[in-house]
């Protein structure tokens, strides 16, 4: 058994510093990895992600994570990489790792992912060059993601986004702004490489629980769904 | 559709620096929205804005005190001439559960 802890949207900075920290201590009797789920930062400066590598460091289990929109607000999304990577945390976008653990090896793909929406109410590659070049940013990360997702050789995928990937982890968000929150192209491609879980974060009004079209759990980790500094989820006996 | 008073058009500019706050509720709800995601001070997409009898009310969950009251600030800023109630929370963060979840 593989215990996966996840928390997504901390939007750490140095006003809010310590929030999170207190509640990792001893993470490794409960889970054997922790997913970060995106927006990691408010406004994506280096003095945030500074709080955040500090939040998130030296907990014993390996920490993976990807960016969330707020985490690109000021173009250093490099430079923040850099710093989560430095602090021994794996940021992926478009590609993946496989770790180790006691209960088996873990594939977790990730990208940040995009909008676009979901099947029958979503955008399409069509029209506008401002529509065409939406969709097909939101298309390229989840195929990229995908591709990632497959050549892990594991015995449990996860698929980690910080768009949500179905509509069902949505339900409580106005159904308006669905378009915005994610796209079915990462659920499509999370299907597509037989992932065993999917998590994201985004959706800060939305619900914990979906499942993909082809029948895989899906979790939405944003802390202000989960009202605690993780949720657990474990695969396999 | 409505009619309009005839003859109102009469080629001319619109009339400029007409009120935010005389404007329709809904328009003032997402100028206040704009501001909130704009605004360097707050770049806050959780929150939304609904304008009931010339209130603004905000709803919504933040990280923290400090912000919270940034995003009255800028709402304020944002429509100057309306009142604003700001209901957002600071989100809670309780320690982990024991039980964890079986897939």
């Amino acid at each position: 058994m593989i215990r996966v802890a996840a928390v997504g949207d901390v939007h750490l900075g140095p006003d809010v510093r310590g929030r999170i920290r207190p509640h990792l201590s001893g993470i490794g009797e409960h889970a054997d990895v922790l997913l970060l789920a995106g927006d990691l930062t408010q406004h994506g400066t280096m003095d945030e992600i500074e709080v955040v590598a500090t939040e998130f460091r030296d907990l014993g289990v390996p920490v993976v994570a990807v960016l969330g929109n707020h985490d690109y607000q000021c173009d250093m999304e490099e430079e923040i990489t850099a710093v989560l990577r430095d602090a021994g945390m794996t940021v992926l976008e478009g590609s993946g790792i496989v770790l180790s653990l006691p209960g088996g090896r873990l594939g977790v793909a990730g990208s940040k992912g995009f909008g676009g929406g979901f099947p029958g109410r979503g955008g399409s590659e069509f029209g506008e060059p401002e529509m065409k070049a939406f969709v097909r940013h939101s298309r390229r990360l989840a195929t990229a993601m995908g591709e990632a997702l497959c050549g892990l050789d594991a015995d449990y995928r996860v698929a980690l986004t910080h768009y949500a990937p179905v509509a069902d982890t949505l339900e409580g968000e106005p159904c308006e702004i669905y378009p915005f929150l994610g796209s079915y192209f990462l659920a499509e491609a999370a299907d597509n490489a037989e992932a065993d879980l999917l998590v994201h974060g985004h959706a800060h009004a939305g619900s914990e629980c979906g499942k993909t079209p082809g029948g895989a759990p899906v979790r939405n980790v944003a802390l202000p769904v989960l009202h605690r500094a993780y949720a657990v989820y474990c695969l396999g006996e | 559709m409505t009619s309009r008073e005839p003859g109102k058009h009469t080629g001319a500019q619109p009339a400029a620096g007409q009120p935010l706050e005389d404007q329709p509720p809904d328009y003032i709800a997402a100028q206040v929205e704009r501001a909130l995601a704009r605004d360097p001070r707050t770049h806050e997409l959780g929150v939304r804005a609904e304008v009931a009898d010339g209130v603004v009310i905000l709803r919504g969950q933040v990280a923290g005190e400090e912000r919270r009251q940034l995003i009255g600030e800028v709402a304020r800023d944002a429509v100057p001439g309306l009142a604003a109630r700001n209901e957002v929370s600071v989100t809670e963060v309780l320690p982990p559960e024991p039980q964890e979840e079986h897939l």
